[in-house]
């Protein structure tokens, strides 16, 4: 896997908002680059910087909010260096993204198919039977009642459909690299097990990456083969799945699998006191006030993502200590 | 506060009403005595204004007509509002055969045009401004009624009025303590905006002859009473005139700045917060 | 005796449709339900008199939650509290009642008035229910609830929007228990939040209970949040309780549904793969004849075509409505 071709490649993105507070990094020199075919899952609590991630990548980020450095290497061309013109026709044809809300995705007096067609048209020069034809394809692909689905309304369709519905839409230009933005968290079970059954399915047939946003370990599990795990702006632990949800090196990724009701027997161990405020962060690790095992050190020098040698990332200062102390932990 | 066309709108409004209410330290001259040796004098020391077609003081009669015109507007907003909001609280929170009842009875008198309907009163009750408050009232507070019932129906399905349900309130304290202040501040806004409507309704009214009775002074009558020297003497129906387009102006622009003020959003804190809420929302 | 016990509960709601029609929409269609919490239970005031109420959106389940918190009055059927019928009591006369049973809400932001500050909010249930406290005593009884939250009892002069979702989650709790009720109803009061905070919550569920002998019906469509705090599992399905069992004492569900629901449950073991329903969950307006599950089923047979399944007892302490039970 790790011979395949690298589809997009990140590095040291950092997003920052100016508030009246002072400037907060929302996305604090994030960097991961994603093979052909995975999908990696970028993991947070609210106000991480998961979603500004996302729109960081779409170079979305709405004002006063602004990219100030870093590259985004799509296919060997530098996004941050293309022009506006450019960077449109790089949106929805290499790059797609599906959002939380699939009800405000279409728009609600035009039919889905309408909707799907009018996208593929924009980027690629079809007759309308053509672009009709791609877009029943990928519906289908999905699950979908395909004729059905062409020429319902948006509010017809039940969430799961509707959601599946964007996903249609999202690859049917075979983008490069899929974004899904909480896609799967507001939907129940049932219908979140097939949105992520005909996602992972797709995943596997063509040659796309995922960037797969959520808050839900779980249901990140069902689908990705990587984890990164984002805090107040940063990644502090990213690496193979099994790797990161069996032995986490980093004590929030620790907390974060504790406080899941799912996979604990007994009582739960929820993280203590609440994220900290971005405007206002301290010199040393953003999570040292939360964290059980904090040392002297963790109060006054930020750590940094350091590889241990199974090719899985932390970034922590006890790993040093971890690694010396236990070396299995590292090589296992 | 940073609009600066609300800003302009309530100085306006507080020049109009300092001057409309100071009227008798501010006027050189008895508004009524007729003087017909002085009329349709110009612009001079003693007539700051010059006078009118009787001989009286334009600029005394205009301060005087000013406040007339205000304090009648103003009545007729209190008591529609009076009437208004709470028919459409309880229409709105009750529903059912209250609402019917109170939204029939709203839909029979929309189905009058306010002016026709002013004019039959007057017409019955004879001319005068009290039979013009009266009338106005009779038909203005439908609107009131419509918008707040409207609120109210969305509002009684907000948790929070189910979480004080839930907390054993009556509907009573519900209505006052839950629906009443959250409808007030859009009720505000309409009634400013309104106010420059009914300042003008007043002075449509007298215009026709309906409202102030000669020789009390009111804008509309005035420009009624300067319809005759419109060519040689224009400045007799321009001065009423600019005083009513003036004054129009400034509830308007003081209404809209409203709306922004009292709009909830100025309850959320600066910005980063908004973008936290927007972080939570979209985990929800 | 138990407290609070629903026969044949029925709740439609008219949609207009058109200039003309009308829609009847069934939200909920004959719940028979008894939370067999005994009177004087002040013993057994662990998990283990938690009740957990599981179902999609649209299944019906906050509805019946409004049914038996009584905001809504059920079109048909009879509700009792403590022997008393109470599904037809005009508001004043019900007082008694919301004293004992507390509904909070999923969206605790939207369940505060925005113009109320935190006093004021929090001594709004203490003046219906205790109307011989004294300002002092009131402002006493706030702090103190506010404290046993998790909030500051400094706050009390704060409004609401200056609190974070976490904390606002706190104030919504706080004014339910603040009368010591014996229920507290949860409408998807811990979803859509993250896994940490809604962890704190559900501890401070537990904790709450315990300490004010509290028992809760939890409403959500999060099993394993459901499975942490209860110890008796109702699924809910099209507007149906469909199947009724004991979460604690490892019964493996009957349900055809409810088997699907936990299959699609994902978990962190990276090498389950989530299986899932086929179909859609039916419209509320148009219910399939029979077992409204027939149409996802893979065990139907003819008879699920035809007859509506009755909820029956399958074993102590388990009720399936399936005809293949």
């Amino acid at each position: 896997m790790e011979n395949k071709k690298k589809t997009v490649t990140v590095k040291n993105l950092t997003t920052v908002f100016p508030t009246s507070r002072g400037l907060i990094k929302a996305a604090n020199e994030i960097s991961f680059s994603m093979s052909e075919g995975s999908c990696l899952a970028l993991i947070g609590e609210s106000g991480a910087g998961k979603s500004v991630t996302a729109l960081s990548l779409l170079r979305l980020v709405p004002p006063p909010g602004r990219i100030t450095g870093g590259e985004i290497i799509l296919d060997n061309q530098d996004l941050l260096k293309l022009g506006s013109a450019e960077m449109r026709r790089v949106r929805g044809d290499d790059l797609a993204l599906v959002f939380q809300d699939s009800l405000s995705t279409f728009n609600p007096v035009r039919p889905i198919g309408a909707h799907i067609c009018e996208t593929i048209n924009t980027h690629r020069r079809l007759s309308n039977g053509e672009a009709k034809e791609i877009a029943l394809g990928k519906m289908a692909d999905m699950g979908l009642p395909a004729e059905r689905v062409f020429k319902s309304f948006p509010f017809q369709l039940s969430g799961g459909m509707r959601q599946r519905a964007a996903l249609a839409m999202a690859l049917s230009l075979h983008p490069k690299l899929l974004i899904t933005d909480e896609a799967t968290t507001s939907l129940d079970v049932t219908l979140q097990a097939q949105v992520l059954h005909y996602l992972k399915k797709h995943l596997q047939d063509c040659c796309m990456s995922v960037l797969f946003i959520s808050h839900d370990l779980a249901a990140a599990a069902a689908v990705a083969d990587r984890v990164a795990v984002i805090y107040a702006g940063r990644i502090v632990e990213s690496g193979p799945l099994k790797e990161v949800f069996q032995k986490p090196l980093h004590p929030y990724t620790e907390a974060l699998i504790g406080s899941h009701p799912s996979f604990c027997s007994g009582t739960l161990e929820p993280i203590k006191g609440s994220p900290p405020d971005l405007a206002n962060l301290s010199a040393g690790c953003s999570f040292v006030s939360r964290c059980s095992k904090a040392s002297g050190i963790c109060h006054q020098i930020a750590p940094v993502l350091q590889e241990a040698p199974t090719g899985h990332q932390a970034a922590c200062h006890l790993l040093i200590g971890k690694v010396v102390d236990d070396g299995e932990v590292a090589v296992s | 506060m940073r609009d600066p066309l609300f800003l302009a709108g309530l100085i306006m409004i507080l020049l109009i009403f300092i001057a409309t209410m100071a009227a008798p330290l501010l006027a050189p001259h008895d508004p009524l005595p007729v003087s017909l040796p002085e009329r349709l004098q110009p612009a001079g020391d003693d007539y700051p204004l010059g006078t009118d077609s009787l001989g009286r003081c334009l600029l005394t009669r205009l301060l005087y007509g000013g406040r007339v015109t205000l304090q009648y507007s103003l009545s007729v907003l209190v008591i529609i509002v009076l009437i208004g909001v709470p028919v459409g609280l309880v229409a709105g929170y009750l529903g059912g055969l209250v609402d019917g009842l109170l939204m029939r009875l709203a839909d029979i008198v929309l189905a009058f045009p306010n002016l026709i309907l002013a004019l039959v009163v007057t017409g019955i009750l004879g001319p005068g401004l009290l039979n013009v408050l009266i009338a106005l009232a009779l038909v203005s507070w439908v609107q009131y009624a419509r918008v707040v019932r409207g609120m109210v129906l969305s509002l009684k399905q907000k948790e929070f009025v189910l979480a004080a349900r839930a907390a054993g309130t009556s509907p009573a304290g519900i209505i006052w303590d839950h629906l009443l202040p959250n409808v007030l501040p859009p009720v505000v806004v309409m009634a400013t905006l309104n106010l420059g409507r009914l300042v003008l309704a007043i002075s449509t009214l007298s215009f026709l002859g309906l409202g102030a009775q000669p020789p009390d002074p009111e804008w509309g009558a005035m420009i009624n009473e300067a319809r005759n020297y419109i060519v040689s003497q224009p400045q007799l129906m321009l001065y009423p005139g600019t005083a009513i387009a003036f004054t129009v102006l400034g509830f308007n622009l003081l209404g809209d700045g409203l709306r922004d003020v009292l709009d909830p959003q100025e309850f959320s804190r600066p910005w980063i917060h908004s973008f936290g809420k927007g972080g939570q929302k979209a985990s929800a | 005796m138990s407290l609070l016990c629903g026969q044949k509960l029925i709740k439609n709601y008219y949609v207009s449709k058109g200039w003309w029609q009308k829609e009847e929409v069934q939200a909920v269609r004959g719940v028979d339900l008894d939370l067999g919490l005994e009177l004087n239970h002040l013993s057994c005031n662990d998990r283990n008199n938690n009740i957990g109420l599981v179902g999609e959106s649209g299944s019906g389940k906050s509805t019946l939650a409004r049914l038996i918190s009584r905001l809504e009055k059920p079109s048909r059927g009879s509700l009792h509290f403590r022997g008393k019928e109470i599904s037809n009591l005009p508001e004043k006369e019900l007082l008694f009642f919301r004293k004992r049973v507390q509904i909070i809400f999923q969206d605790a932001a939207a369940s505060l008035n925005p113009r109320h500050s935190v006093e004021k909010i929090l001594s709004e249930p203490v003046r219906n229910f205790y109307p011989e406290f004294s300002r002092s005593e009131r402002r006493e009884k706030i702090i103190e609830i506010m404290e046993q939250v998790g909030l500051s009892g400094k706050d009390y002069r704060c409004f609401p929007h200056e609190f974070s979702g976490g904390q606002k989650r706190r104030l919504a709790i706080a004014r339910a228990v603040i009368v010591y009720p014996s229920l507290l109803i949860c409408d998807e009061a811990t979803s859509g939040l993250d896994v940490s905070l809604q962890g704190q919550l559900l501890n401070l569920f537990l904790e709450l209970g315990e300490k004010f002998a509290m028992n809760y019906l939890l409403v959500s469509h999060d099993l394993p949040a459901v499975r942490y705090l209860c110890s008796r599992i109702l699924v809910m399905y099209a507007g149906m309780i469909v199947e009724d069992f004991s979460a604690k004492e490892q019964h493996s569900p009957v349900h055809p549904y409810t088997r699907a629901l936990l299959k699609s449950e994902p978990s962190l073991d990276s090498s389950f793969s989530p299986q899932f329903l086929p179909g859609e969950p039916p419209d509320p307006s148009a219910h399939p004849t029979g077992c409204s599950f027939h149409p996802r089923c893979f065990e139907r047979r003819d008879i699920c075509m035809e007859a509506i399944p009755e909820l029956k007892e399958t074993s102590e302490r388990h009720r399936v409505a399936c005809h293949l039970a």
